[in-house]
């Protein structure tokens, strides 16, 4: 049986780029839980009002919910239509507006009519046939007709409704509807009979072109709220997904809002873009959507602690021997803080996901109990090819990157290292020929490295100056000053971001040239200088090797 | 002429040689020559030394000399105050090219604009500043609205207000949020991020 880490008898996070039913099951971060109970006060809001009246025109909500696109707008969606908690109260319709094409009325109607689930569906029918076997005391006669009682049937009174209610569910017997009507006359208007009839008879989608107006979808949707409420005890939700400033989206949705629609709660979900292009698309709309009774708000879904926790959240749903440790648990974290600070691009939801789908099945062809470096690396390799570290020139793998960067921490111990980078990278370029005379002696004084011509025959003298203390770094690059009476130019090659002064100094004359490494360069010369001392370096290594020269300002 | 100036001007009169103090008393009777000798030393103006058995009497600069000729030890000091001297010279030159460098560059970049004042820190605070007073219910803004009031503000191209959006952004990345859409913005995995808000 195939393994993956930490235990897991399965690869949990998703493998989509939208969200599945299945995996919306599961939702971790903060912004997203504190945005899912905002969601459900509002159900439970709406629901306790009801309790033993009947619904009016008061008893309905908007809800939005503006986020940028692979947020997890959509996963949030779905897991509140299938929480536990929900689904004893009420009756959600997803539709995604980006699937309905051409927006005319019977389309969307058509989709909201999709969006309920299959169980919601058999859970109305079933439910409508009881709520007719119920009816028998005062309506025997019509019920027994409505179920096609036979006469030995009829002989045995109205003991066996139930069991043909199941038989009718199962399609082994049918209702006869002409009786239906009168049953049903006393408790639902006309419109919820014929949808009553629709459901009961399986043609609930394909009566949508019936519908002649807007008006009539709305009637319908009320209808069906309405029925939802009386027959499920349930509210009915609509969600719509990807709602945009197209003309029949706005048109529709400001229908529904007017319509207010009783027992019932509109859950808009769209991006900033989307909402601001209502704004100037229809005013009228958009000031609707800006009273909604609640903005859910998913600022901060990008963050590093969101991203964290909603990775963590998949592996512990999973992990049910509780093999995955805080130690597990804090190396994991290194990863993807390391991905989150590096790759700019993967800093949302669906992107990190995507990567921790790939480097999980990676760790599992590997045999590895835990996701490391190497497994991220070859993943990113694998899934985004063209991914680099940012602002690495020695294309460093993510590995090799992780480990030197370890090392980076202190940079006293890291300058003698640095300095003999440095030398190696000059001696390069020297047998490049983009620079000569190059000489390792200490002969100008005090604080320089090492001394050169440029292609142009200037004598330049570089210093490498690494240090944790600005007041030593600043002594460090006065000491190497003094040697510019002897050399034309001085290449400073420091670490510390809070030095005094930089760039070019000395009236702009390019005398003393202050670079600063930053954690990436030193990265780069590091690792150029591993690869140099293995003899690794390759044609195009040799290429980047003199760019790097290039962007420290030694060629 | 008063006392001091009758005995100086005998004084200078000697040359390289100086004057005995006695024969200075034997010449100057009707004055206190001792006192009168005190304060032209005190004033700096006459040095009275020994000289063989005897007390002599120069003006400094003429004492200056005969030291020098005399006195090896002294001729090593006064040659290595001259060096010094020489080098704080040196020194105070370059001090001087040093000062008048830096004002003529803080001049060439007091005439130039607003622009070159621009830095992160500053580009935040302003760019905060507009995320604040954005009217809008949500926090999102469009990034083109913020250049608009940036851009002009420190004379930035659109290039140069996006670099520093980038940057921005990337430092402060618990900050802020992108999002896609507008009109202008970042490129992030190819997609146009036209829209800003803090978080």
């Amino acid at each position: 049986m195939r393994m993956y880490p930490y235990g897991l008898k399965l690869n949990p996070y998703p493998s989509s780029p939208t969200p599945s039913y299945v995996d919306s099951q599961i939702l971790g971060g903060r912004t997203h839980k504190d945005a899912k109970q905002a969601i459900i006060t509002c159900i439970s809001d709406l629901y306790s009002k009801l309790e033993g009246t009947s619904p009016t025109d008061r008893d309905f909500r908007l809800i939005t919910m503006i986020q940028d696109v692979g947020s997890g707008k959509t996963h949030l969606a779905f897991h509140i239509k299938g929480l536990p908690d929900l689904i004893e109260k009420a009756v959600t319709s997803y539709v995604d507006l980006s699937q309905v094409s051409p927006r005319d009325i019977h389309n969307i109607y058509d989709s909201i009519l999709g969006g309920f689930s299959y169980d919601d569906i058999e859970s109305l029918r079933r439910s409508v046939l009881y709520f007719l076997c119920k009816k028998a005391d005062d309506y025997g006669s019509s019920v027994r007709k409505a179920f096609n009682y036979g006469f030995l049937d009829n002989l045995s009174g109205n003991k066996h409704l139930k069991q043909r209610a199941e038989e009718i569910l199962k399609g082994k017997q049918k209702l006869n509807f002409q009786y239906v009507s009168e049953i049903l006359s006393s408790g639902f208007s006309e419109i919820q009979i014929e949808i009553i009839k629709s459901l009961l008879e399986d043609r609930l989608r394909t009566d949508v072109s019936k519908i002649r107006s807007l008006e009539g979808v709305i009637n319908s949707l009320s209808a069906i709220s309405d029925i939802n409420l009386k027959l499920l005890n349930k509210i009915t939700i609509f969600q719509f997904d990807e709602f945009d400033s197209k003309r029949e989206s706005l048109e529709f949705i400001k229908a529904i809002v007017n319509a207010h629609i009783p027992s019932s709660i509109l859950m808009l979900i769209l991006t900033p873009s989307s909402y601001d292009e209502i704004k100037k698309e229809n005013s009228s709309v958009f000031d609707r959507l800006e009273k909604a009774n609640y903005k859910i708000d998913l600022a901060g879904s990008h963050t590093l602690g969101e991203l964290k926790d909603i990775i963590f959240e998949y592996i512990k749903h999973y992990d049910e021997k509780k093999y995955f440790t805080p130690d597990h648990e804090n190396d994991l974290e290194t990863k993807i803080r390391l991905v989150y600070d590096e790759f700019p691009d993967f800093r949302n939801v669906r992107s990190m996901l995507n990567i921790f789908y790939h480097a999980t099945e990676q760790a599992s062809k590997r045999g590895s109990f835990i996701i490391d470096e190497s497994i991220i690396d070859d993943t990113i390799k694998i899934i985004y090819p063209g991914s680099k570290i940012r602002g690495s020139l020695m294309n460093v793998p993510l590995s090799d990157f992780i480990q030197i960067k370890k090392s980076v921490n202190s940079m006293d111990t890291i300058e003698p290292d640095i300095r003999e980078a440095v030398r190696n990278l000059l001696t390069l370029t020297n047998y490049e020929g983009y620079v000569n005379e190059l000489n390792f002696d200490n002969l100008v004084g005090e604080g320089i490295d090492i001394t050169y011509n440029d292609s142009y025959g200037s004598k330049i003298a570089v210093s490498v100056v690494i240090k944790d203390e600005p007041i030593k770094t600043q002594a460090q690059i006065t000491n190497a000053s003094k040697s510019l009476n002897i050399v034309d130019k001085l290449v400073v090659l420091t670490g510390n971001t809070n030095r005094i002064f930089g760039g070019t100094s000395r009236n702009g004359n390019d005398v003393t040239t202050i670079v600063n490494m930053d954690n990436t360069k030193i990265v780069d010369l590091i690792y150029f200088n591993k690869k140099y001392k293995m003899r690794e370096i390759l044609d195009d290594d040799l290429e980047r090797a003199i760019t790097l020269a290039r962007s420290i300002k030694l060629c | 002429m008063s006392a001091e100036e009758l005995v100086l001007e005998k004084i200078l009169s000697t040359g390289s040689n100086g004057i005995k103090k006695s024969e200075l008393k034997r010449e100057f009777t009707s004055f206190d020559l001792d006192q009168t000798l005190e304060n032209l030393v005190n004033d700096g103006k006459v040095c009275v030394d020994k000289k063989g058995a005897a007390y002599y009497c120069w003006t400094s600069e003429v004492y200056l000399k005969h030291l020098n000729n005399v006195d090896p030890k002294f001729r090593i000091l006064i040659e290595r105050i001259k060096f010094i001297e020489r080098k704080l010279d040196i020194h105070s030159n370059s001090v001087k090219d040093a000062i008048n460098g830096l004002i003529e560059l803080l001049k060439v970049e007091s005439t130039e604009s607003h622009k070159s004042l621009v830095n992160l820190d500053n580009f935040k605070i302003e760019f905060d500043t507009v995320l604040t007073r954005s009217n809008s219910s949500i926090g999102w803004i469009e990034l083109g609205q913020v250049r608009d009031e940036l851009g002009q503000k420190f004379d930035l191209s659109k290039n140069e207000f996006y670099e520093l959006v980038e940057q921005l952004v990337n430092a402060y990345h618990n900050e802020y949020e992108l999002s896609t859409g507008g009109n202008e913005g970042l490129i992030l995995r190819g997609l146009l991020h036209g829209y800003v808000r803090g978080i």
